[in-house]
């Protein structure tokens, strides 16, 4: 209960997409939902954190754009209190970044991709896709509910490591190279 | 599958500073070098090399690298000259494993074809960046070695359900994943 007062009385969140700069990655939703935010909550503050080219005509005056961080530098921006993951991109491969997001238990919010949702399953919180009005809501109730959904990202932890980690890559690796073995033989 | 088999990965470091899958996959080769026994081919000057030398999971384990210097300002080029220098690769390996770009399959097609060695490859996505008869033309050839691959890894089930059903490729599909390390290169 204090821990839900602390936050309650702190007010300011820190929200964080990590990939290159452009438009498939969503930067122009991101930048919207910057807006919107900031002008309802104006001590809220967005970070980008990758290289690439800022699109011209993007009024990203609510955005930080960092540039590259290195690894301890993104891990203390993504280890503040009352820190949000957002992605924002149309297409993703397996995304990195919100792996290591739920690996330091900071909740997640993203399209509905469905290559993400093979990857992370219910463990992340999704947004239907491309819709940016419900992305704004979803954020804000993410925000307002931040101990519950803090509590999730534990559950989340737990599902990368299970399945993500160094070890569990190499295992599953190595048994999928096993059917060489068995063509070899027959 | 012996830990002792020598495996041998190959990747272009991207020429147009986007390191996306590039670096994905140097990171992957990084973190299986832990315990097996992994070298790489990669051109020089690699701008994801870079980057990932400056991280404490590349000091952690150093990689052994077989370099090409790739000189062409035309990417074109530079893609033909990436597989004709690295097919001249001579030290021994078991296996050989690709990146999922085009460049670098048709250099391990090649080299397991000449060294009689299985050849694998790493699956990200299946997208089509831009809808110009080109990208669909470069897409198709993509597939047709694609599909000579004996084993295909993938990064996520969705891509792998709707490849393998289209490609009928069912019995040579696996999910694998991507590898997560602790910001700091430590083990989980």
């Amino acid at each position: 209960m204090v821990y839900q007062y602390v936050i309650i009385m702190a007010k300011s969140f820190n929200y964080i997409s990590l990939s290159s700069v452009s438009i498939p990655k969503g930067v122009f939703d991101y930048v919207e939902l910057a807006n919107k935010i900031v002008y309802k909550y104006p001590s809220d503050k967005f970070y980008w954190i990758g290289t690439g080219d800022i699109p011209k005509g993007l009024d990203g005056r609510n955005v930080c754009f960092t540039g590259f961080l290195n690894e301890k530098e993104k891990k203390r921006m993504l280890t503040k209190s009352n820190t949000i993951f957002l992605n924002c991109s149309h297409f993703e491969g397996f995304s990195v970044p919100i792996a290591e997001a739920c690996l330091l238990k900071v909740p997640v919010l993203c399209y509905k991709l469905p290559e993400l949702y093979a990857t992370y399953g219910p463990h992340i919180n999704y947004v239907n896709c491309y819709n940016s009005n419900e992305f704004f809501k979803c954020l804000e109730l993410l925000r307002k509910n931040f101990v519950i959904y803090k509590e999730k990202a534990v559950l989340a932890r737990r599902f990368v490591i299970e399945n993500y980690s160094a070890h569990k890559f190499t295992s599953k690796f190595m048994n999928s190279l096993e059917v060489l073995n068995e063509r070899r033989i027959k | 599958m012996q830990k002792n088999k020598r495996i041998l990965c190959i990747t272009t470091d991207p020429f147009d500073k986007i390191q996306g899958y590039s670096l994905e996959f140097q990171r992957m080769v990084l973190i299986l070098n832990k315990e097996l026994n992994v070298s790489l081919i990669l051109n020089k000057r690699g701008y994801s090399y870079k980057s990932l030398r400056k991280t404490s999971l590349y000091k952690s384990e150093e990689l052994l690298c077989h370099f090409i210097r790739v000189d062409s300002s035309n990417y074109f080029i530079k893609g033909i000259e990436f597989v004709f220098k690295s097919i001249h690769y001579k030290k021994p390996f078991d296996v050989i494993l690709s990146n999922g770009e085009l460049p670098e399959m048709i250099a391990s097609t090649i080299l397991s074809t000449l060294k009689k060695k299985p050849r694998v490859v790493v699956v990200y996505d299946d997208y089509i960046r831009t809808g110009g008869i080109s990208t669909k033309f470069i897409n198709a050839i993509w597939i047709l070695i694609l599909a000579r691959f004996d084993v295909l890894l993938f990064v996520n089930r969705h891509t792998m359900s709707k490849m393998a059903k289209s490609l009928s490729l069912q019995d040579r599909c696996y999910f694998i994943g991507l590898p997560i390390c602790d910001n700091h290169g430590k083990k989980l």
